[in-house]
Order: structure tokens, then sequence, then C-alpha cells
């Protein structure tokens, strides 16, 4: 029996990482204005992060259309594959998911399982990744489903963000709104709750933040060689290093990988964040 | 009512004088002392206010309101009573503000004209005015609503009657008033549901009877001050989700001067635009009040009858989100003690609610740290002494009030505020038992001193100290390891004070400069600082202080 294939969205994070675990990736669109590009394949990372500083506006991202997706499904079980798991964005974020639900009863609502992961970035990409070591190893579409639905809740997404002006540019900034023009000097560690990005924890310097999440992300992970987790950076990437390189020493995640991430969270956190997801 | 029970105040006295006439000068006390009292408590008519809108500004739009009366009946200087009452109702139109404004200055005007060819009145010509006052009030709203000013004006009208009839003293009839007025403001949560959800009395209401009391102290054999009245409504709940902004955004008000069309007519005309509307007033001066999305179109429909001036548009939705964000349900609240105002700015950001100044020279009192406390509206209150000499003081709050006080030891302003950020990194619904303790415990400080010029000469913890002399005193965590150190100047001492205080580990130095020193001396002690310890982040802020040049917070 042919295996089954997995299907995300571009807004997972995984690059090059898709490609060698056989992952389709859909794109969204993002636009600048009037200039419109498909995420990771038109507009590279630091293009987009160029863009981003330079632009006066949030850049606007849209799902992608039922057909965009309908045509890859369609693509897929045309070369043979058994089933589809297609695992996207928090729909609380996008409507990609709808977008996702939408062509799979078009194609063949038996054969492909739409999940809503409610997470974002890389933790989505941490599920996907999961999804196609599943399908390598020969899981049917139920049971991938099942397991890729059981480790969504599991999923924990912290990042530092050094600056709150992309957060308040793009309205997302809430209950993180008193820190503006603040005195001293105050960083939020940044958490999602329930599709939002919520404060985690206040902290004086960003080097300090950084070191906290670091300590907090060790902190939650128990036992070593277990854990699966993901760095994320917007264009710092020395700086994501040194985070997995002090989390690989603390606790020797059994996945380990590190990735831009791209416009549905750097719209938000601007350049020079860094972040972590993981499944303890 | 000869045998009616005296007010406490005047029980045992002889009455000077009878008050059985009011003129125009007689007028113009009551309006001004009612003014006063209303000034004194519109605080409490603000914070009663849920209804027609919550936006808490009824006991200050009716203080402008009489005041507005005041200012122009005192311009009369006659004995007059038509005129008096008639600048004081023409005050209190070009001057009304809010719902409850308009309402008082309708009845202003219905007392004026009941009056309009008297010299003088008795207390009779009184309770017939104040019927033609509430009837005027009444006439002015589209729709009146019961358990309202109206149901406590119209109470202490029909109080003046019953009094009236048989007695001719000012004072025994206006007494009748207010009591038949708080008796009716009692009953304003059964008539009006949304208030007895906010379980409060109307908030207009409240401030009727405040106006009325202060007149009533005009009169002769009124102790002009008191300390048992008013009792002081509590409001013990904070808006909910139903008393919400309705569907009309913009509180709308303006004067129509010169109009061409009578009032009915306008009010007609505008009902469709919006809701709360009041129309008030005659003789071509118009005073409009009405809740709508659409200001400029009420505006420019009310035009074309007339001169539009005085207009004021508030935004309600703001208005109400302000109150909602200040009051919401918050579990617990920070009191902080600060050696200077620059503390003072930090801390409130770290969100302490109130802060005290005080600091080495300068210790608050049991009752100044009460005072913070009980002006915190949370059953919880977090209280930072920031200062080794205030922590007995602060231990002394809590027999004192109602609220749970924490005391969080804090020996100096920079262990409280590594202490605030572990609150504010606390979930809320922590023990608090246990929550003082563990947030000195947990504090990411490893020591904190100042800089400064010893007063006099002396020897501390061993070390020769002369009189003017620059010095740094050093506090290690719990109180371990003070010591003092001397330098040439303040950027070698604090260098040396961080070196001696072996946090090598140390992350982040911040300097607090105080109000003797200047942003520019203070960046050079930091770039010494930075110099000296290449990994460590060090920060400039304004600390205010005046007991010391520099205060500096070492952290972890």
């Amino acid at each position: 029996m042919s295996p089954v294939a997995v299907v995300t969205d571009s807004t997972a994070d995984l690059g090059d990482l898709a490609t060698s675990a056989h992952i389709a990736v859909v794109p969204l669109t993002i636009s600048f204005g009037n200039e419109h590009f498909r995420d990771g394949i038109d507009l590279s990372r630091e293009e987009f992060y160029k863009r981003l500083a330079s632009s006066t506006h949030p850049p606007a991202t849209a799902q992608p259309a039922p057909s965009a997706l309908a045509a890859v499904y369609t693509r897929l079980l045309g070369a043979g594959a058994s089933g589809i798991v297609s695992l996207h964005l928090s729909s609380a974020l996008s409507g990609t998911y709808n977008s996702a639900a939408t062509a799979a009863r078009e194609v063949d609502a038996d054969r492909i399982v739409v999940i809503d992961t409610h997470s974002a970035s890389l933790g989505l990409g941490l599920i996907a990744l999961q999804a196609a070591e599943d399908a390598r190893l020969g899981m049917d579409v139920a049971t991938i489903a099942r397991r890729a639905r059981d480790e969504s809740p599991k999923v924990q997404l912290l990042a530092v963000i050094p600056t709150l002006t992309y957060l308040a540019r793009g309205g997302r900034i809430g209950a993180l709104a008193g820190l503006l023009g603040n005195v001293l000097r105050i960083v939020p560690i940044v958490t999602l709750k329930d599709g939002e990005v919520a404060e985690y924890a206040k902290v004086r310097t960003f080097t300090r933040a950084v070191d906290q999440m670091v300590d907090i992300t060790t902190s939650r992970i128990q036992g070593r060689g277990r854990a699966r987790v993901a760095v994320l950076h917007s264009v710092a990437p020395e700086l994501a290093d040194s985070v997995a390189r002090r989390i690989e020493a603390a606790v020797a995640p059994a996945l380990l990988i590190s990735a831009c991430v791209g416009p549905t969270v750097g719209t938000h956190a601007g350049p020079g964040a860094v972040g972590v997801a993981f499944i303890p | 009512m000869k045998d009616r029970e005296q007010p406490t105040s005047v029980a045992g006295r002889s009455r000077p004088v009878a008050v059985t006439r009011i003129g125009g000068k007689r007028f113009v006390e009551f309006v001004i002392a009612g003014t006063y009292f209303l000034r004194k408590y519109r605080a409490i008519v603000n914070d009663l206010n849920v209804f027609p809108v919550p936006d808490g500004d009824t006991g200050t739009n009716m203080f402008l309101t009489v005041r507005a009366a005041m200012i122009e009946a005192r311009r009369c200087r006659t004995e007059k009573l038509s005129a008096v009452a008639a600048a004081a109702a023409q005050g209190s139109l070009m001057g009304a503000r809010g719902n409850s404004g308009v309402i008082i200055s309708q009845m202003f005007r219905g007392f004026a004209h009941a009056v309009r060819h008297r010299e003088a009145i008795e207390t009779l010509d009184l309770a017939i005015a104040m019927n033609d006052a509430v009837q005027a009030a009444r006439h002015a709203l589209l729709k009146p609503v019961e358990g309202t000013i109206l149901s406590v004006a119209a109470a202490a009208a029909a109080a003046a009657f019953k009094a009236a009839v048989q007695e001719s003293d000012f004072l025994t009839v206006l007494h009748a008033m207010v009591d038949a007025a708080n008796e009716a403001l009692e009953k304003t949560p059964e008539q009006l549901p949304v208030l007895k959800e906010a379980k409060v009395v109307d908030a207009g209401g409240q401030g009727f009877v405040y106006f009325l009391e202060g007149s009533l102290r005009m009169l002769p054999g009124r102790a002009p001050y008191t300390t048992a009245f008013p009792r002081r409504p509590v409001r013990r709940t904070t808006f909910t989700a139903r008393q919400k902004v309705e569907q009309h955004r913009f509180c709308t008000e303006f004067v129509l001067t010169s109009a061409r069309i009578p009032d009915h007519a306008l009010r007609t005309m505008l009902a469709e635009h919006g809701d709360s509307l009041i129309v008030a007033g005659g003789d071509g001066a118009l005073r409009v009040h009405i809740h709508t999305d659409y200001p400029s179109k009420v505006m420019d429909l009310a035009r074309e009858y007339g001169d539009v001036s005085k207009s004021k548009v508030d935004n309600m939705e703001e208005q109400h989100n302000v109150l909602v964000v200040d009051r919401e349900s918050k579990p617990r609240g920070i009191v902080c003690v600060v050696p200077g105002d620059g503390f003072a700015k930090i801390c409130k950001e770290l969100g302490a609610d109130v802060t005290v100044l005080g600091g080495a020279t300068m210790n608050p009192s049991v009752k100044d740290l009460l005072v913070a406390v009980n002006k915190v509206l949370a059953p919880v209150v977090y209280l930072f002494p920031n200062d080794k000499n205030v922590i007995a003081a602060a231990r002394e709050v809590q027999p004192l009030t109602d609220r749970r006080v924490v005391v969080v030891p804090t020996r100096s302003v920079p262990e409280g505020i590594a202490a605030l950020f572990g609150l504010l990194n606390q979930p809320p619904d922590v023990d608090v038992e246990q929550s003082a303790d563990a947030l000195l415990g947990d504090s990411t400080l490893a020591a904190s001193g100042s800089i400064f010029r010893a007063g006099r000469d002396a020897t501390v913890f061993g070390v020769r100290v002369g009189n003017g002399e620059l010095m740094g005193a050093l506090e290690g965590r719990n109180g371990a390891g003070d010591r003092i150190i001397k330098g040439v100047d303040a950027e070698a001492i604090a260098a040396a004070m961080v070196a001696e205080s072996g946090a090598r580990d140390a992350s982040l130095i911040t300097l607090y400069y105080g109000s003797a020193r200047k942003l520019k001396e203070a960046d050079h002690v930091a770039e010494a600082l930075r110099q000296a310890y290449p990994n460590t982040a060090v920060e400039v802020y304004y600390g205010g202080q005046s007991s010391s040049d520099y205060v500096i917070s070492i952290e972890r």
C-alpha cells in the first residue's frame, strides 16, 4: 500500500525541511500594498523582513484559495497516495483551515483529513514533521491524524520580541499595550494563548529575557533525549544558534531544528526576535 | 407638624430666628450652599453613575450646571426673587451639562416661572414652585424614567406641599423635603433594575439630595458643617456587560439660540436620531442633549432653526471604557513607598496603584500607609515598604483596614522593584499567604546600595568617614554583608560596590540618580561600570531621591 501524503501550509516555516521530509507545502499570499507574493516562493525570508522594516503599513496575509489546496490534493492522490493528512495554522489566526476543509470535501472527503493544529509557525511545523515521519513508517490516515491531534495541545511556544512596534502596528498588541513607552525598558516573553499573542513574563533587557526563555524551556522538558524542539528567529541566526546550543546542552532533544519564521509570526514580531516551539 | 422630631444638630438649642420669607438674597445663598455641597460630594455622585450611561460624570455635570446657575444668580444684586431666579435659570440653561444637568436646569426654569411675579415667597409658594419645577423637568424629557432624579425631586416637592400647609418656617419644610428625597432615593434601585444590579442608588437623585442638603444648611439653626451626614454610598460592584453603552456612541449637547422652532417641535424632529433626548428651555434659547451616532447631522438639523453654540460631543464608549478598565475585577492592588518621583513613576508602571513618598529621612507614618492602602480598589493589597525603617510601620496597617494587607518586607527600592517584577509574573490566583516570602526568595536582586555624602564625621561598620565625604553603602541580600565603601569619586565607588557585591554573574546593573544629580553625571558613572563589566547591561534611570546621589541595583 502506498504511503499517506502530508500537506501543510507555508506558515509552518519548515522551508527546506519540508522538502526533505516529503511534506507538500501550500503557500499563503502576502501583500505589501498592491504587490502580492506567494509566501516562501516569490518572496524570500530576507526580502520579507527588508520590506517589513521599510513599509509603513503592515503586510496582509491571505489564506490560499480552496482551489489551490484542491489542486495539491488531486495531484498527490493522482500520484498514488493512499490518503492525505493536511495540517494547518490555528483557525483563530487564519482562514487557511477553512480553505483546506472546503477543498477536502470537494476532492475526496473519505481519504483526506484536515486538522486545525491550533498552533502556528514551527509549532505547526513540529506536528507536520511528526506526521511525515509516521507516514514514512507506513501508518494509515486515521492513525496519523489521531496522533497529530494528540500532539497539538502539547505544543508550547515562547518568544522574545525586541520591539513592540510591530505588534502594535498589526493591532495584535492587546494586553502588552501597557508596555509601550515605558520608562524601564521592559521586554516581554510572549506566548500563544487561544491563538492570540499573550504575555508570559516581563523581564528587563532582551538578553535576560532570552536567558529566561531558555530556562523556562529546559525546565519544562523532562528527561533528556525525548523532546522535540524548534528554535525560531526572525533574521537573527546567530542568536538562534546560541539558544539551540544551550537547549542541546541542557536537555539533548530528540529533534532540534532551527528556522527563520515567515510572515504570520514575523509581521507581528518584527526582525530580531527569537523563540522556541517545543513538544516536551 | 409641631411635634415633628427636630434634626439632631439643633436639638436642645433654641432657634434664633424662624425664616418665613425668602427673597432674592436668601435664594442666592441657597444656591451657593447647594452648589458647594454638591461640589464637595460630586466624586461620590460620579461613582454612582450607571444610568442612563455609565460614564462616571454625573456629579461633575450637575455641579457645573448649578455652578453656572450660582454665578448668574450672584450677579443680580437685587432683593427681587423673580429676577434672581430667572438669572439662575438662564445660567443653568446655558451651563447645563449632561442628562441630569439639563434636568436640573429645567427645574430652575420651572421654579423661575412659578415665582416670576414675586419679590419673595413663603413656604407654600416654595411648595408650588417646586411642583412646577418637577413638571417642567418631566416635560422636557421625551420618556421620563422613574427611579431617577425625577422621582427624587417629585418626592421632595410632594413633601414640601404636605409640610407647607401647616408650617411657615422654611427649616421645617426643607427638612421634610430632604427626608422625603432621601427616602425616594433609597427606592430608586427598586424602580430601575440597572441600579439594583450595580447596588447603587441613582446618581442624579443623589446629586439632587446633596444640593438640597446644602441649601438646608443656609438656614439659621442648622449647623453649616456636619460629620454625621451624608452617609457615603459605596459602589460595591464594577460595571457589568449589561451596563454597556447602548447603540449610540456620542453624547451631544448644544444650545440653539435665536431659535425659530418651539421646543416640542425640535424634540419631535430630533427624536429619531438618538435617545436620551432632552430639549429644554424657551424664549428663543433651547438646550439640546441627545445620545446619537451622528452628532454633526443633529446639529445641522438644528442649525436650520437657529444658531448652534456651546456644542460639546463626548464619545461615551471611550468614557465608559476608561471607567471599566479602571475598575474591572481587580483581585489585588499594590502600594509602594518610594524615595523620589522617578521611582514613583517606575513603580506605577510596574503596577503600583498608589505610591507614598518616603525614604531614609522622611519615613511615612502608619496613617500615611493606611490612607494609601484604602485608596486601592482591591480586596488584597501588597504593600512594599522599600526601606528597612518602614517595614515595622507597614506591619501596623493590617488591623486598621478591611483590606487584606500583604507586607512584602523589602528593605530598599531595588529590592522592591525586583519583587514587583516577581509579582507581575505571578499568576493572579497564587496563594496570598505564601507569595510575600516567595517574592523575596525568588528575587533576581544580588545586591543594592546607594552613594551619598556623609552628614557628619562617624565610624560606620568600622569605616571612618568625614562630614561631606562621598561614600557608598552596600547591602547584600537579606541584610547580610552591609558595607561602607569609599573612593575618589562616584565612578570609583560604584565600580568598587559592584566588585564587593561578589555578583560575578550579574546581568544587569541599574543606576538611579537622585534629584541633586544630572543625567549626564549618571551616564559617566554608568560608562565607568560598562568598561569595568563589559558583559553586564548597565541602565540609567531617574530616581528623584533626595537622600542619595545614586541608588544602585545589581541583578542576576
